[in-house]
């Protein structure tokens, strides 16, 4: 018999019909890009939780007992350093052998060589090599390490094989920034649709509105219908659009780990990451309804 | 009227203009008094629904000074008008009942708007509609409705809050004798309760057979051709 939200027919308007699926597939989209900027962020996570390894070169000295003082000098100077978790000089021999395996061809009369101690090994001289490990997080100033090295060890470079990790930290960086940026632009859109809706709602309704101003009505109590029309709309849409994302978001995280193929999302979201997505669409649905009240409000005082 | 009673509504010198036409009233001068009753008679044209307008603050006097309920309208906030329209009942000669609702929830508006709570706004619905005839018809859509039965819940719309002030363009104009009779004797209580009436009329069967007070509006002015005739304004029916 009675439904107090309805004196209004917002059914009946732009604002009735179309806020359910616009905003289902605005969050929709939303999720999407939320999910994207969520995986992003736990591939970061990742990333700064792996430990960085750089390696020191020193150049060869013949004088074994120079040469081994000088490594020990190196090793002691990086292992005082904070936040580094190893050090230690590769195996020469073991470096030998590893560099014959790569260039040297088992075809030809090299690989007799190799029988007897290694091409290069045994006969070129190799730079001695020592990786340092920081662990995660910490702060590394590799100027002032390649620097304090070179005053050691005259000649001695420092090798960052960090390179393609702080490439793929960049571009997740990239990426969460892009795609949480897109989040935010469609709550934006949002907004502008609510705002665009009410008004059109306020103009298809303005006899309505008068005669209800007639009787009484107050800004407030208009405004509460838009607000609460605009509440059941937008909730509804707005679970509806992210049932929907958050099933594509699970079949992309753990589909292909199901059926044994490559992931696509290498790591699975945090639960601070899922809690956040559940929220798009919540704070989708009170964002259009703060901005329908705000908006009617607004559009009942120029309709004086 | 009496001079104890209280002042409902006072205007002194209005015009009505809309845009920038001509103005539809001029130079208005009425007071309205607690349980007064009037007529408002005058050809089609000469200004009765823009008086109503006026009078049921739909819209405000170019020139003048309009009171209701002692208040200034010129000088109070949206939210106060509102609270003043609130005692307003008004009759609309178009009905302008809301398609989309029931007889029912069309009649119980000014209740759920004046902040009444459910159970009092239910009771006082079908009671309304149902001493109308239309108890039977709570659900009934408007354009389920015989334009008789239109005109009766508009009138229970207008009505059933009580209005300290209740304006009637062309009540009775849609409906048979027997509920025109009926519907000017819930006028008529409600009068005897307190309210004040004006009811627009065109009909002389109703200003001949009721002796209360008629104004006469003709090109946007008024007259008073039979001005209250004693305490409250008493008419015979």
């Amino acid at each position: 018999m009675r439904n107090p939200d309805l004196d209004l027919p917002l059914e009946t308007t732009a604002f009735g019909r179309f806020l359910l699926w616009l905003t289902a597939g605005l969050v929709f989209l939303c999720v999407l890009a939320f999910a994207v900027a969520a995986i992003a962020d736990a591939q970061l996570t990742a990333l700064r939780q792996e430990p960085r390894i750089v390696t020191v070169a020193l150049p060869p000295n013949p004088e074994p007992a120079a040469a081994r003082r000088e490594v020990d000098d190196v090793l002691a100077h990086v292992r005082a350093l904070s936040g580094v978790a190893y050090a230690s000089l590769i195996d020469e021999a073991a470096f030998g052998a590893l560099v014959d395996e790569l260039l040297v061809d088992d075809t030809t009369e090299d690989a007799a060589d190799r029988a007897t101690g290694g091409l290069f090994g045994a006969r070129m001289p190799l730079p001695r090599l020592i990786d340092i490990a920081f662990n995660p997080g910490a702060a590394i100033d590799l100027t002032a390490l390649d620097q304090a090295i070179s005053e050691l060890v005259p000649g001695a470079t420092l090798g960052d094989s960090g390179q393609i990790e702080r490439s793929r930290e960049r571009l997740a960086v990239l990426f969460r920034g892009v795609a949480g940026s897109f989040g935010l632009l469609l709550l934006a859109v949002i907004v502008i649709v609510v705002v665009w809706l009410t008004r059109a709602g306020l103009e298809a309704h303005r006899q309505t509105i008068d005669l209800l101003r007639q009787m009484g009505a107050g800004d407030r109590y208009l405004a509460r219908q838009f607000e609460q029309h605009a509440l059941a709309k937008a909730l509804r849409g707005a679970l509806l659009g992210f049932v929907v994302a958050i099933s594509l978001v699970i079949v992309v995280i753990y589909a292909p780990t199901l059926i044994g193929s490559l992931p696509l999302a290498t790591h699975e979201l945090a639960p601070v990451h899922w809690v956040l997505l559940a929220m798009v669409p919540v704070v989708a649905a009170l964002l259009a309804t703060l901005v329908a009240r705000l908006t009617a409000h607004h559009g009942l005082a120029r309709l004086r | 009227m009496t001079g104890a009673a209280a002042t409902i509504l006072q205007l002194d010198g209005v015009d009505l203009r809309y845009g920038d036409t001509p103005p539809v009233l001029h130079g208005i001068d009425l007071t309205l008094h607690a349980g007064s009753f009037h007529f408002l008679s005058g050809p089609s044209g000469a200004g009765k629904t823009s008086l109503l307008r006026l009078i049921s603050l739909s819209h405000p006097p170019s020139r003048g000074t309009v009171r209701v309920f002692g208040r200034e309208i010129d000088k109070i906030n949206r939210e106060e008008l509102a609270a003043l329209r609130q005692r307003i009942g008004v009759v609309f000669q178009d009905f302008r009942l809301l398609d989309h609702l029931s007889a029912f929830d069309n009649v119980a508006l000014p209740l759920r708007i004046g902040g009444a709570n459910e159970d009092q706004t239910a009771r006082f619905v079908a009671d309304m509609l149902g001493w109308l005839g239309l108890g039977d018809r709570l659900e009934a859509r408007p354009a389920e409705l015989s334009m008789g039965q239109r005109q009766l819940v508009c009138i229970a719309r207008a009505v059933v809050a009580k209005p300290r002030l209740l304006l009637a363009d062309e009540p009775t104009s849609n409906i048979d004798a027997k509920n025109a009779e009926r519907l000017m004797n819930l006028f008529i209580q409600l009068h005897r309760l307190g309210t004040a009436v004006v009811i627009a009329t065109h009909s002389a069967e109703l200003l001949r057979r009721y002796t209360y007070a008629v104004l006469h509006i003709a090109q946007g002015r008024l007259t008073v051709p039979r001005p209250p005739a004693g305490p409250a304004s008493r008419g015979t029916g």
